[in-house]
């Protein structure tokens, strides 16, 4: 049956016009809320409202009406923005529906994302297993990936990396030798000026990253020093396996000419060391032999052609036995220190520990203000305790080369 | 300070390099991809399947653990 809109008045009430009734009868809320089929046709014809405008009326209600908008009086919902947000998104190409992946696909392609990123990287993830402590685990992880390295070798996927590595300039380039190095002749002492800086190379590990760089702040605050810093982070003189350092060592000399060098050494050297083939326990007395040498070596390295070393100790530790260890290493280098002429040992032992000579986070700065100078680890410094470090060593160097105090 | 940033610019050895300064200006501009292009590089990797997936989660990975800084940023520390 056709619906000529006639239906309300044959049934005795007034047709539906979205207006209320007005002639003072009582109707049921149901009979005016209920949509008619023109009302329900009309809202269809309407735009719907934009996300913009809805906010726009939960804010300042009404201000849409006066505009001849529809209002509204609530805020819209999580399901009014996802329908808002789906008006909005552009419409699909046909043919280029998004796919859904099933969990397996998900799957598959994380896997072969990780594989194929550990071929392209095979190299560095090796390079990073190496520098492990000697023992099983690293063992185990090296012989594992051995077979995927050599497969990147072969399918030179290792190539990427090594021209990324080249052009970002970590390839270390061509190395020097030793007799290059020792054609270096830095005079000292002698007048440090503007024009004529006293060159100093800062190196070490990843203690001498933030105690390097407040050297270098502080140093060049002077105007007559030129700082370089140079750390690795996880190397040592324990595994020239992992990273050369006397290489390194020998290469900078040779390009930067520095007069004057920072050697900060040691968080990563309590750990056992591989001389032919044998594993010497670190704290043994062939441990301590070797590790002598190596620290000997260096500084015969650095001293070369005149040049003055400053050796750093390392600050107290928190955990008592990598402290023990710590303290070990540094009686070696005081004691090698007073071997090679040239060398200057500053101990850091006591500038981080506090009055009762203990371990402490928070140490009291000039100002008598307490200031956390370590990490979390207990290892590492902050700012203000490589600013103290610095301070503490840029004093020694200030008086060796006469110039002029700065604090 | 802002002279300093503008004045040492070139001079501030490894703190600001053009790489870095490269790699500011591609953070920023890519705040400005159109929307429609997003969604369209969206629909192109969905309908690679999971090979193309594959392949382009191992880039994205290599990328990261390549130009990533080694250890701690220095960026963050040095001079400043």
């Amino acid at each position: 049956m056709m619906d000529d809109g006639r239906g309300d008045e044959r049934m005795g009430r007034r047709p539906y016009d979205g207006r209320p009734a007005g002639d003072g009868q009582y109707r049921r809320p149901a009979d005016d809320a209920r949509p008619s089929f023109r009302d329900a046709a009309r809202h269809f014809e309407e735009p719907p409202p934009s996300l913009d405008d809805e906010w726009d009326e939960w804010l300042e209600p009404g201000a849409g009406a006066q505009r001849g908008e529809p209002g509204r009086t609530h805020p819209p919902g999580p399901e009014t923005q996802t329908r808002a947000a789906e008006r909005r998104r552009p419409p699909e190409p046909p043919g280029r529906r998004r796919r859904r992946m099933s969990a397996g696909g998900v799957l598959a392609a994380m896997l072969l994302g990780f594989f194929v990123a550990g071929l392209l990287d095979a190299k560095a993830i090796e390079t990073r297993i190496s520098g492990e402590p000697l023992g099983a685990s690293r063992s185990v992880a090296l012989a594992l990936l051995k077979p995927m390295t050599l497969l990147s070798g072969a399918l030179q996927l290792d190539r990427p990396a090594q021209a990324i590595d080249s052009a970002l300039g970590r390839s270390g380039g061509e190395h020097h030798t030793l007799a290059q190095a020792a054609q270096q002749k830095p005079l000292w002492p002698r007048p440090v000026t503007y024009a004529h800086p006293l060159r100093m190379y800062v190196a070490g590990d990843s203690m001498a990253q933030v105690f390097g760089s407040s050297l270098v702040n502080l140093a060049e605050q002077t105007n007559v020093i030129v700082g370089k810093l140079d750390y690795h982070v996880s190397t040592g003189l324990s595994r020239p396996d992992f990273f050369d350092w006397p290489q390194r060592l020998v290469d900078m000399i040779v390009e930067q000419k520095p007069d004057a060098a920072v050697m900060l050494f040691g968080a990563n050297d309590a750990q056992s060391v591989s001389v032919d083939g044998k594993v010497l326990p670190v704290g043994s007395a062939g441990w301590r032999q070797v590790y002598a040498q190596r620290v000997g070596q260096a500084m015969d390295l650095l001293t070369k052609g005149g040049r003055r070393v400053y050796w750093v100790g390392n600050p107290i530790m928190r955990d008592p036995l990598y402290r023990s260890r710590i303290s070990m290493m540094d009686h070696i280098y005081q004691d090698e220190a007073r071997k090679h002429p040239g060398v200057t040992y500053i101990p850091t032992w006591s500038l981080f520990a506090d009055k009762k000579g203990s371990y402490a986070d928070y140490l009291r700065d000039a100002n008598g203000d307490l200031v956390l100078m370590r990490a979390s680890d207990g290892i590492h410094l902050t700012r203000d305790g490589g600013d103290r470090m610095a301070q503490a060593v840029l004093d020694v160097i200030e008086k060796d080369w006469k110039i002029p105090q700065t604090q | 300070v802002l002279w300093r940033l503008v004045a040492g610019l070139g001079s501030i050895g490894s703190a600001v390099t053009w790489p870095i300064i490269g790699l500011i200006a591609l953070g920023i501009g890519i705040q400005y991809i159109p929307e429609a292009l997003m969604e369209r590089l969206r629909l192109g990797l969905a309908s690679v399947g999971w090979v193309g997936q594959g392949a382009a989660l191992a880039l994205a990975l290599f990328l990261i653990q390549t130009l990533g800084p080694q250890g701690a940023a220095e960026f963050l520390y040095f001079k400043f």
